[in-house]
């Protein structure tokens, strides 16, 4: 059943499209809820998320910070994430949207 | 299918910078924003540094040459500027009124000017003027209105130049009917040194230098200050700081800067409750500091009026130091008391259980330091206990730091810092809630911060597409942070950090050992605030400070 699949696809909304882990890609309740098989979002049929405010470049970032949240998340000292400054509004937007 | 509270789509371009950020996105906006600062710093910073010494020639150093052939000849001038020209005395203080000219004013230096029989007069008796002036000042700020005098502030400003003229380390502006004091009034007294008696017949020597590093004491009580000046808290050589008899609602986190505070009185005010960061500074051992709390409207764990509901002969009986040393396990013998408790009289309240707890932190306390002398080490011990009794509910924030609805309806009303028993009672749960790691919302603004001026771009923001109003006020506050005394520091891990992800309170006991019974003069309420869900991790009861 694809629906119970470990891994989720994010697409943005210039098309790129993104392949991660399940689990990590949850720490977004906005995307968790788009993918909850019980929810009533189209997005659950085919573990695929569509998101119409991300851009690739963003949507990229977003999918590198999920998978650092992964690996960090029990640890005690956390290195700091970098990414270009050029994007740090738009990910703070598309942060402030995921609620990451 | 629409997305909820979906920003609008940003301006679509080939390449994903960001179109209308023009202002601050670029590179060379660094260099702008240095200059910014460098401005701001100069406001204040620069005036009094120099020494009371002017030279008036005009040559700036442009023309070296020319400089040579003709040497121009200097004139010094001494002692406060508005001493010099008796004739412009009058206009000088009138323009004394306006605290935008004040700030620019100096306290040594005078821009020379033309008339010589002025500034030599000045040589002669500066300060015994500057004495006769200020008397004046009060005579005619007393007789008449006060629109063509000087306000309180800049009759404080005058009193803080004065002290940094003589080198006088009590600077005394109680009194003074301030209701507010700017960066500007203070910033001199960085310039404050103690007056040195040695001759000065040869250049003072590392050993010499030290000596002149003051220890300023500085007095604004009897005043309706409602905030203080961020430089207060930079001017680190602040031994002594009353803010006595102000209307002060909060106490930053930042009196922590002042490491050499040996006493702080902040009585009399409208605190209801103190940074975590003062705890910190009551803890520091072996210095003697007196800090002075009460009164003020602090919050309560819990009702603790009225006399100890553990009855005296069981429970409160101080125990004896034979006795706590063959207390192998203090944990449950503490354990045990509250089961006889339950046992004999029923449901133990919140205030017995903070009785048992204090009792519970002694005997721990005291074992500790029995330990301590038996391996020989020496302590210097605070005169005073410092127990940790109990926390209020952890209050969680989402990562733009609006907060996450609390369960249960315990919370209603101006109980929300209530002690209760379990803190973390209402703690998110999924995946990665008890995380350290910071959001990508605190990374990005993190990164907004340092990287943009966002002073530039506050103005504008309202006009950015697709700026919720969590992140405006995110913003806000992240631009607030640059000018004004950093990021907050997380009261659990010591990082620092833009958006709380959760805070509480803690009430820890603070008097001596011979009080028995707890009394709310003994209780001090601190707010912790931390950078993320996993360092809420409130005190464990029997936690201590020696
Ligand atoms: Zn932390």
């Amino acid at each position: 059943m694809a629906s119970s699949s470990d891994y989720v696809t994010l697409v943005s909304n210039d098309g790129f499209s993104f392949v991660v882990q399940r689990s990590a890609a949850c720490i977004s309740p906005v995307i968790k809820r788009m993918l909850d098989p019980k929810g009533a979002f189209m997005e659950a049929r085919d573990n695929t998320c569509t998101l119409q405010n991300i851009n690739g470049m963003v949507l990229e970032k977003v999918c590198e910070y999920v998978y650092y949240h992964e690996k960090h998340k029990d640890a005690r000292d956390v290195p700091d994430m970098d990414f270009p400054t050029e994007l740090c509004l738009e990910l703070l937007m598309a942060s402030d949207y995921l609620n990451i | 299918m629409s997305l909820p509270s979906s920003p609008p789509l940003l301006p679509e371009q080939d390449l994903p910078t960001l179109p209308t950020f023009a202002p601050i996105a670029s590179a060379s906006n660094a260099g702008l924003r240095a200059l910014n600062r460098k401005r701001q710093l100069s406001d204040y910073g620069s005036p009094s540094s120099d020494p009371p010494l002017f030279s008036d020639t005009t040559s700036d150093g442009g023309d070296a040459s020319h400089y040579e052939e003709q040497p121009r000849r200097k004139r010094l001038v001494r002692g406060p500027w508005w001493n010099v020209g008796k004739g412009r005395g009058q206009s000088l203080r009138r323009s004394m009124a306006k605290t935008e000219r004040l700030r620019n004013g100096d306290s040594g230096v005078w821009m020379g000017s033309d008339e010589s029989e002025a500034s030599s007069d000045c040589l002669i008796s500066s300060q015994q003027r500057m004495q006769e002036l200020a008397m004046q000042d009060m005579a005619d700020e007393e007789m008449s209105s006060d629109e063509t005098l000087p306000n309180a502030e800049a009759l404080a400003a005058r009193l803080v130049h004065g002290c940094v003229d003589k080198g006088k380390e009590v600077v005394d502006l109680s009194d003074r009917g301030l209701i507010h004091l700017s960066n500007a009034t203070l910033a001199p007294l960085h310039q404050l040194i103690r007056p040195s008696f040695v001759g000065v017949t040869h250049p003072p020597s590392e050993d010499e230098f030290s000596p002149l590093t003051p220890s300023i004491q500085l007095f604004l009580s009897r005043n309706q200050l409602t905030a203080l000046p961020l430089e207060l808290f930079n001017l680190t050589n602040i031994s002594v700081l009353s803010l006595r008899n102000n209307d002060l609602q909060h106490l930053s986190p930042a009196i922590a800067r002042l490491n050499k505070l040996k006493e702080l009185n902040i009585a009399g005010n409208n605190i209801s409750y103190l940074p975590w960061e003062l705890l910190e500074l009551l803890d520091r051992r072996g210095k003697h500091r007196q800090i002075t709390v009460r009164p003020n409207p602090l919050i309560e764990p819990c009702d603790l009026s009225g006399p100890s509901p553990l009855p005296k002969a069981n429970f409160t009986r101080v125990m004896q130091t034979e006795e706590l040393a063959r207390c192998t396990d203090t944990r449950d013998t503490v354990n045990n008391l509250r089961c006889k408790y339950v046992a004999e009289q029923g449901t133990l309240s919140m205030r017995g259980e903070l009785e048992l707890r204090l009792k519970l932190g002694r005997m721990l306390r005291i074992q500790y330091l029995q330990e301590a002398s038996k391996a020989g080490r020496e302590l210097k011990l605070c005169r005073e206990e410092l127990i940790y009794l109990a926390s209020s509910a952890v209050q969680y924030f989402r990562g733009d730091g609006t907060p996450l609805r609390r369960t249960g309806s315990q919370h209603a009303g101006g109980e929300e810092f209530a002690a209760c028993l379990d803190p973390t009672a209402t703690a998110p749960s999924g995946s990665g809630s008890a995380s350290t790691a910071p959001s990508l919302f605190e990374l990005a603004l993190h990164s907004l911060q340092t990287n943009f001026n966002l002073q530039d771009f506050l103005p504008k923001m309202s006009t950015f597409p697709g700026i919720s109003s969590s992140l405006a006020s995110a913003i806000r506050l992240a631009a607030a942070n640059t000018h004004g005394l950093g990021n907050e520091t997380c009261s659990t891990c010591g990082k620092h950090f833009i958006i709380a992800r959760a805070e509480w309170m803690e009430y820890w006991f603070h008097g001596w050992s011979s009080q028995r019974e707890l009394t709310s003069e003994a209780v001090l309420p601190f707010l912790r605030r931390v950078c993320s869900w996993g360092c809420a991790r409130p005190s464990e009861a029997g936690e201590f400070r020696c």
